[in-house]
Order: C-alpha cells, then structure tokens, then sequence
C-alpha cells in the first residue's frame, strides 16, 4: 500500500489552479499572466523545464508561509503533483537526494510553535502529515525513505510534539522500513536510539521495542548505557525480560562498568542503596523500585524453601534494611502489588503476609535459577495435568458418593 | 495493536471536510468480522464479470475526534461505469442506508469498499460521492484486492485509505447531499485496519469458522461430549505439548524465546492462593459447594421426571376414561 | 385458543436444513449477544434452493428489543418494518424473500404462547417458515443456535384448536416434540474460505476479552441462579394450569361415581321390574341426565412442561460444568499439599 494522488485535471488546469492560488497569496495576478505563453492554447506545454523553473521561483518559503493551516496540505500535493508530472517519472521529484521540494517543504516546517489561539498558521503536524505521505510514495527499497524518517524524528523532536503520537506506528515498523531501504547497520542502530530517546516517559512500550532490537542485533557499551539509562529511568520496576542473550553478553563484557554493575545489581534483585550514586539518574527513583524488587527476590527465595512456609510470612522475618517501619513496609507491599510485582493480602492485625503470587527474574545468563525455574514450571504442569485426567469418570465417582451417603 | 505495515501513518491528512475535527493523530480502522464477511461476498461476485465495478457502502460508527472508525456493516449499491463517468444509484443507497439506520440509530454513513488492482479517476468520482455521503465527515476507502493481472484469485487484500483533497481549497462547498460543484482529487493516503470481533460469542463462532468444524446444530445433553470437556481435552492437550517441550529441552532452555516462555509460565502458574495455608478448610469448602452443586442437579432432574410423569399419568388416564 | 385459519389449507413443510450464510450467522451472533441481557429478535431473508434447504442471505434486527420472547413477531412496529424491507428489497430488485426469523433468549423461556403464534400463523402462509433460537445462557462460552419449527403433529393440534388430551394423543404430540429441529449447515463463500485459511493466530483480537471464558476455573453461579430463577416460575405457571386441571379431574371422578352409582340403581330397577313382568326402564338415560365437566386445554400445560424440560437440562449441564471445574482445582490444589 502507498499513497496515490489521483487528480481529475489536465495538467495544464492544475498548473492553472496552483497559479491562481500563488497570485491569491500574494494578491496580484503576476504568476497567472507570466505563465500564459508557456501554456499557450494547444493541448501540450511547451517547455516543461522552464515551467518547473517558474514554479519553483514563486514557491518560496516567504510565499508559502502566507497559506493556512488547512490550505497547506491541499496545495502542498497539488505541487507535488504537478511537479512529478512535469519532470516525467512521477516520484522522481521526490526520490532525489537533493530534491527541492523536500527542502522547500523542511524550510515551511515552523520554528517555534504558533500559539494556542492561533488557529491559522501551519502547524508542525501538518508538515509531518505531508512527509509521511511523501513516504508513502517513495518505493520501499529507496534509500531516501531513510532520510525522510530522520526528518520526521527531528521534527518530532524540535517541536516538542508528543511522543505517542509516532510510537506505534514508527516502534512496529522502524527497524523493517530502514532495512528494506537498505540502510546500514550503525545507521539502523543511531537512528533507533534517536528514536527512543524521543520518549520522555519512558514507556512500557518503548521498553518492548529496544527488548525486540536487542533480539535482534549485539550491543555497544554505548548502547547498552542507553538501554540501562532508560531502563532505570522508567516506571516500569520489573525489567527483567530486557535481559536477553544479547545483552548478558553486553553486560557481561562491560562486567567492570559502573553503570553495568549496578544495573546487573538491580535486575537481579540486590538492593541498590541511595548511597550509590548514578551519574545523572535520580537515585530515589531507583532505589525505591529496586526495594521492591529486592522484596520479591526475598519472597520468592523463601518460599522455595523446604523449612517455610511457601505463603505465610511475618513481618519480623523480613530483613532489616527493607522493613525500617510497619507503615514504611506496608507502603512497600502495597507498591510491590501495584507494581505487579507480587501479589499477595496483607493482615495488618497479625503483621502477616499471605503471598500469593511473586515475579521470578527470569534473566539470560541465570542459568542456575532458570533451571530451578523450570523445573517448578515442570511440576506444576504435570500437577495440573494429574488433575484434569480423567476428570470425567472423577465427576461420575463423587456425585455417587455424595447421593449414596446423602441418602444414607 | 497494529501490526508490521510497509507503510506509514502518523497523522490524519487535512481533509476536506467541515466537521474532520482539529484534533491531529492517527486514524485507525475496526473492521468488524461480519462487515468483512459481507464485503468479501459482495466483492467476489466481481469475478462473474471482470469489468463491472462492484462497490457498496460501509456503515458503523465514529468515535468522537473522528480518529478511530468502526465498520460494523456493508451492503451492496448499483453503479454503472460508462467511459470516464459512473453513475451511482443513489436511491438505492439511501433506501438500505435509512433501513439499517432504524435498527442501529446510532451508525453512520462512513464510506465505501470497492475491488479494484489500482486507484484511479474513477476512484476519486466514486470517492467524492461518499463523501457527501459521509457529510461532515471524511469519507474512508476499503479496497479488498484478490485478483491478480492475470484474473486468478488469490488471497484477499484489504486496504483502507482516508483521500486528504489536492488542490485549490474552498472549490469544495456542498451542502448535504445536493451539490454540483465537484472536487475529484484526491491523494489516498493508506491508515491501519485491523479485523475485529464484537463479542466474544462471535468471536467463539468465528473461531470454529475457522476450524470448518462448525457444529450449530444443537447437541444434546451428553456429559462425555460437552463443550466444556472439549476444551479441557484442548487444555490437556496443551499442557503435554509445553511439557514434552520442556522434557525435549532438558531443563537448559536458554534462547531468548525459551526465556520469554519461561518467564511467561513461572510469572502466570506459580501461585498459591492464600486458603491453601489450610488445606483442611479447603476440603470442606469445597465438599461444601459440591455438595450444593449435586443438590441442584438432583432436585433438577426430579422436576423433569415429575414433568414427564405428569404428562403419562394425564395421557393415560384420559385414555381410560370410560364415559 | 381460537382458531382462526379454520379455511386456510396447511400444507407440510418440505425443506430439510437451512443453510446460512457465514456473514449472515457472526451479525446475528453480533447483535444478539452484543445486546444481551436485552432480548433481540429479527428477520432472516433468503430462498429456498432446488434441494430441499433454505438458504439465508441476509439478516435484519428488528429495530426494539423484545419484552418477551416473539413479542416483534406480531406488533404494530415489528410487522411494518419487516414489510419495509420486503418492499424495498424488492424495489431493489434483489430476488430475496421473508424465510424466517431469529429470536435470543436464555434456555427454555422462548416457549411463549406469542411466540409460538407468530411461528404457526407464519406456517400457515408459507409451509416451510422457520425460527432460529440463540440460547445465551452460554453467553461468552458457547454458540447455540438451533433452528425449529411447529412440527406437524402440532399445527394439527393447532388447526383442531382445542387441545384436549385426545387431540393431542390423535396428532401424537406430547411437550417433548411440539418443534422439530433443522440442521443448520454454514456456507462460506470461497473468497472467505480463503481468507480464513490465511489468517495468521494474531490477526483478530478482540480488546479486554477473551474466548477461554469457559474454561476459566472459577464457578459460575449466577447464570445456574438465573436458570433456576426461570425454572420457578415457569413451574409456577405449570402448577396453577395443573391446579385447574386437577380440579377438572376431581369434578369428572366425581360425576363418574355418580353416573357408576346411577347405573348400578337402574341396574337393580330394572332387576325388579323384570321379575314384576315390567319393561324394562332405559339403561342409558343417564346420558340425559349427567353433564360431565369438559377437559381444559392442555396447551399451556405442553408449553411449560417443554420450557421446563429445556431449563432442566440447561441446568444439569451448568452442573456438570461445575461441578468438573471445582473438582479439578480441588484434584490440583490438595495435590500441591
């Protein structure tokens, strides 16, 4: 699928059109009438070279600028039309690596955002509506589609627009675009990490696209700074699934890297203390996530023992540097369920902790925990499947029971 | 939610409609299950004649900023294509619109699907039809694409496009649905569809559409064949493929997708609810409601023997009436 | 029960299925259950084919939601929007006609007398009309669909319109077969075929829902508490028609021993008088004398015990759903400990 422009016109009436709206603009009839001998009165235009010439002449920023928001597009694709037209091959205009128009088109970008109760002046989404159909109408494999997507960061980035509002649709395809356009791989890779960056919130989703990246390609010590750095920063507490082959290698090669070892720290469960310090992280925010984190890993080693109980815990056994206070903690299991992190109720009166339901790290490179892991999932599938054989002739079974002694 | 697409869509295009509301973002199309049914057995009638166009109307609903549309209908409408021009019949179009709108009062109007290999002139007279069809809205366009150059059948496309105007703005001034000033170019810019199911009821029938198993004549009450016993045959069935998985794995499953299952399973099946600190209670409790559930059954089952035994005594003592 | 087709000729059904369209099956499951708890019915058009089936093409929801089940079938609103679209749809020149209807409910209350006079009048006029029930008492779980009509035996009964036990026992009918049941085949077109065949595992989603619903493991008491709801009162509605005809019965038994006691009387007269040489008096007089009481309908006894009978196995299967769910979490819980 590609964007198509059909328009219903003779070229010469859409030259004819466009003239007329660039003399509205400039409210006199100049281009109109200067255009006349190149029209002239037969079915083909004469010289089409110097027509694009012309065109391009009167379509300059100080012009163009003068057009409404909802006049833009419309006469954006109008020039794009005629100008594919006249230069014979129809996107050729578009897939240059100088192409003009796409300069022209960058230059109408505003530079500072119109204000509120301006309702008229072109706004930064409306350029990023036009690029993404110029796009569209670039073939898939053309490598100039790589720079429109740069541009469309930058602009994103520069007018401050929000960041969901290309999430979905660029996270899902980027990395599918940029190499069917055969972009490279460091380039692949710089303008995936420009694109994340563009996410203040640090999302979940955003999480999950450098997760699919990291299946896919190695990690630089710089990249995998940008992964821990916007990892840390997210709200997001359990980020264990980040941890894939690809990146334990990573982690495992920088094993001496501040920023390595403390994230390597905080995804395994051990308390990052606010005394440590994360250039320019705010440690309050991760020291609070990895308390929870560090809560779950307790639970979930103590459950697995043979000598406790697997749901019941007391306050008093938690230890000491994550319970500083009843109301302190109370507030951390609270967290630690809101997190998803566990589940669980929580008995004041008794200062007990019925667990439920604990996250284990399931991280590349644990293979000792994994195995263990495994082996619990392992026994509780064959559990389920015990109880489900022959469930039929079970149902038979203690309905006779009950009906036999009930009416016995 | 969508999927890997080769083509891009941030923001709707400026169209030329007056109530495409100020809000910029993406548009993304629903097509419900039973509009898409209906549309593809609409369409493949295109085959009996290769020149005829076949379009129809696609009706639904409109979320309030106009970015999100659900197609929950389609119906057929009559046109005739004579060298550049089509005539569209327009009464037939109004006569099942006002029909179906009695039913569903809250649906719209909300453009149009046709069968077509390529976009052109008369896609956008078409087009420019619906959109004062859809007035004040932007019209929508669904293509379903299914044959190839050659005319051979193949699996069906869909694609849908907003059309942004091209052009000198203002040469579009209509009022409702009568107007002879026409607009007929357009740029059609592709947006996301995703195929969707209303309910989940639907969804289940769907499914077993899909499995061409579909077995909507009633079956009757056999506790060895029921639904349920079905789907924890399915249930079982799983559970051993995930265990002779694991089995065939060892327990040194490593790879990055061994470690999302995993990471799956151990997060989702290892639970214990907090009333197995008490397994004694537990028995009880459920002896209790077993129990309860045997009780119903059985009192169920003497209602309708009583039924039956009720409508024998009756038939056969009317039978021996002797006067 | 007056009958008002006394002059109209009934003619035996001859279809043998119904064939409905894939498009035509997901709207009407769309509507009904998107609508759900309200109760929806509608019209199914189509044709019938050469082979004995009647193919559904098209569907139309009545505009209102049903009071009671068959309640469109015969109001002022449901008549005139049906005969709206017959008429525009011919207009159109599409060669589609009325066929049937659809009609939601939960288990057996679809047995109302409305409904069951909007399906025989409907029969009357076109010998192979039929109903399809959408039971949603397994809404979220199951698709039930049936499709029924009147059998033969009952429009007999209906036309007799009197309904008493020897009506009943001369068109053999008892509550158990006042419908009989079509098969329903699903047609889809090829082009569908091939995009279903073609569909990858992710493609449809439905957001915040999901279709395992039957196997999710926790019981569901409150559709087996509504079913039982129904259960009650249509028992209810049975007992007080059951009432009136015992107090038929008492009243027969009653006029019975009178006429037994009567005959034995004349039975002894006459034994006198013929050792007086008298003539014999008229062993049959009592016919002239004794007025028996006669037998009420029985036609809304057979339309609740139906109803009943419904209900009861919709019930037992929610039991043994239950009952097999709570006794494989028990088997897995108890296991673990």
């Amino acid at each position: 699928m590609a964007s198509v422009i059909v328009v219903d016109n003779e070229l010469k009436d859409s030259v004819k059109e466009y003239a007329q709206i660039i003399d509205g603009l400039n409210q006199n009839q100049e281009f109109s009438e200067s255009l006349t001998p190149l029209l002239g009165d037969d079915e083909q235009i004469k010289d089409g070279k110097l027509l694009i010439e012309k065109i391009y002449e009167v379509s300059s920023n100080s012009t163009l600028s003068k057009l409404s928001d909802r006049e833009f597009e419309p006469t954006f694709y109008l020039l794009i039309h005629i100008l594919s037209e006249l230069s014979g091959e129809s996107i050729s205009v578009l897939d240059d690596e100088n192409s003009p128009i796409i300069k022209l088109l960058l230059e109408l970008n505003p530079q500072r955002q119109p204000l509120l109760r301006d309702r008229k002046s072109v706004k930064s989404t409306t350029i990023l509506s036009v690029l993404t159909n110029i796009f569209n109408l670039i073939p898939e494999t053309s490598t100039r589609r790589i720079f429109i997507i740069n541009q469309i960061l930058s602009i994103v980035k520069n007018a401050n627009l929000e960041f969901n509002l290309i999430e979905e649709n660029i996270g899902n395809n980027l990395i599918n675009w940029l190499t069917k356009a055969q972009a490279s791989e460091s380039d692949i890779k710089s303008i995936f990490w420009n694109f994340i960056s563009l996410d203040s919130e640090y999302s979940l989703k955003s999480l999950q696209f450098i997760k699919s990246f990291t299946l896919q390609f190695p990690l630089s010590i710089q990249e995998l700074h940008n992964l821990i750095k916007f990892a840390l920063s997210s709200p997001i507490v359990d980020v264990s699934f980040l941890i894939t082959n690809n990146v334990a290698q990573a982690l495992h090669a920088n094993a001496q890297d501040s920023l390595a070892l403390i994230f390597n720290k905080f995804v395994q469960g051990e308390l990052v203390k606010l005394s440590e310090s994360i250039e320019d992280l705010s440690i309050e925010l991760i020291n609070e996530k990895s308390r929870i984190l560090a809560l779950a890993k307790f639970f979930s080693e103590k459950s697995q023992l043979p000598d406790h109980d697997s749901i019941v815990f007391k306050y008093d056994e938690i230890p000491s540097e994550l319970i500083s206070n009843v109301e302190d903690f109370e507030l951390l299991l609270v967290n630690s369920i809101k997190a998803n992190v566990i589940e669980g109720k929580l008995n004041q009166l008794e200062s007990t902790f019925y667990l439920t339901r604990v996250n284990r790290f399931v991280i590349a490179g644990n293979e000792q925990t994994n195995t263990s892991n495994w082996n619990e999932v392992r026994q509780v599938l064959y559990e389920w499947k015990n109880s489900l054989t022959n469930i039929n002739e079970i149902v038979k079974s203690t309905r006779e029971n009950i009906v036999n002694n009930g009416s016995a | 939610m969508s999927g890997e697409s080769s083509f891009m869509h941030l923001v709707r295009p400026n169209v030329a409609a007056p109530a495409s509301s100020t809000s910029t973002g993406a548009s993304n199309i629903k097509i419900h299950a039973p509009a898409l049914f209906q549309i593809l057995e609409i369409v493949s009638k295109q085959v009996l004649s290769a020149e005829k166009r076949i379009i129809g109307t696609l009706v639904g609903l409109r979320s309030e900023d106009g970015l999100e549309l659900e197609i929950r209908d389609a119906y057929v409408v009559p046109c005739n294509e004579t060298g550049d021009s089509i005539t569209i019949e327009d009464s037939v179009h109004k006569t099942l619109f006002q029909l179906h709108k009695k039913a569903h009062p809250k649906e719209a109007v909300l453009g149009w699907f046709g069968s077509s290999n390529q976009i052109d002139s008369t896609t956008s007279l078409i087009h420019d039809f619906y959109s004062k069809g859809a007035y004040p809205f932007p019209a929508i366009y669904l293509n379903v694409e299914y044959l190839t150059a050659d005319n051979q059948i193949t699996v069906p496309k869909l694609s849908t496009y907003v059309g942004a105007t091209v052009g000198k703005p203002g040469s579009t001034q209509q009022i409702g649905w009568k107007t002879t000033t026409t607009n007929n170019s357009y740029i059609f810019t592709p947006i996301p569809n995703q195929v969707i199911n209303g309910s989940i009821t639907e969804k289940i029938a769907f499914k077993q559409l899909r499995e061409k198993s579909v077995n909507t004549t009633s079956t009757a009450l056999t506790s060895d064949l029921s639904y349920l016993s079905n789907q924890l045959e399915a249930v079982t069935t799983n559970i051993d493929n995930l265990l002779r998985f694991i089995e065939s794995k060892g327990v040194e499953a490593n790879s990055d997708k061994d470690l999302d299952l995993l990471r799956l399973l151990s997060n989702t099946l290892l639970n214990k609810p907090q009333l197995l600190s008490n397994t004694e209670e537990l028995k009880n409790l459920f002896s209790a409601h077993n129990q309860d559930v045997i009780m119903i059954e059985y009192l169920t089952k003497a209602v309708k023997d009583q039924i039956e035994l009720s409508a024998r005594l009756t038939a056969s003592a009317e039978a021996d009436k002797k006067f | 029960m007056v009958n008002k087709q006394g002059n109209k000729k009934y003619q035996a059904p001859t279809a043998t299925s119904i064939n409905v369209e894939s498009s035509v099956l997901l709207s009407l499951i769309r509507h009904t259950s998107e609508n759900y708890p309200s109760l929806f019915s509608g019209t199914l058009l189509g044709f019938e084919d050469d082979e004995g089936s009647i193919d559904i093409t098209h569907v139309y929801p009545f505009p209102y939601p049903d009071q009671y089940e068959g309640g469109s079938f015969k109001s002022r609103s449901g008549a005139k929007y049906q005969d709206e679209i017959l008429e525009s749809l011919k207009k159109l020149g599409y060669g589609v006609e009325f066929q049937g209807w659809f009609q939601s409910t939960v288990s057996g209350n679809f047995v109302t007398t409305q409904l069951i006079e909007g399906l025989a009048q409907q029969q009357l006029l076109n010998k192979n009309s039929f109903i399809i029930i959408h039971n949603l008492s397994s809404i979220n779980k199951e698709v039930e669909l049936k499709a029924l009509r009147l059998s033969e035996g009952f429009i007999g009964a209906y036309l007799d319109g009197k309904w008493k036990s020897k009506d009943l026992e001369s068109n053999k009918i008892s509550y158990l077969n006042i419908f009989d049941e079509l098969p329903i085949n699903i047609h889809n077109q090829n082009l569908i075929n091939l995009y279903l065949s073609n569909l990858q595992d992710s493609t449809t989603t439905v957001a915040n829902t999901n279709e395992f619903e039957v196997v999710n493991l926790s019981s569901n008491q409150n559709v087996t508490a509504q079913l039982l709801e129904s259960l009650y009162s249509q028992v209810d509605s049975y007992n007080y028609d059951q009432n009136n005809f015992n107090y038929y019965q008492r009243q027969n038994q009653k006029e019975v021993s009178k006429v037994t006691q009567w005959k034995q009387q004349r039975k002894l007269e006459n034994l006198e008088r013929a050792k007086r040489g008298e003539s014999e008096l008229d062993p049959e007089e009592w016919k002239s004398i004794f007025r028996f009481p006669s037998e009420p309908s029985r036609y809304n006894n057979i339309l609740h015990s139906h109803a009943i009978d419904v209900l009861a196995d919709d019930i037992l299967k929610k039991c043994e759903e239950d009952l097999t769910k709570s006794l494989a979490i028990e088997r897995k819980l108890i296991s673990e400990n």
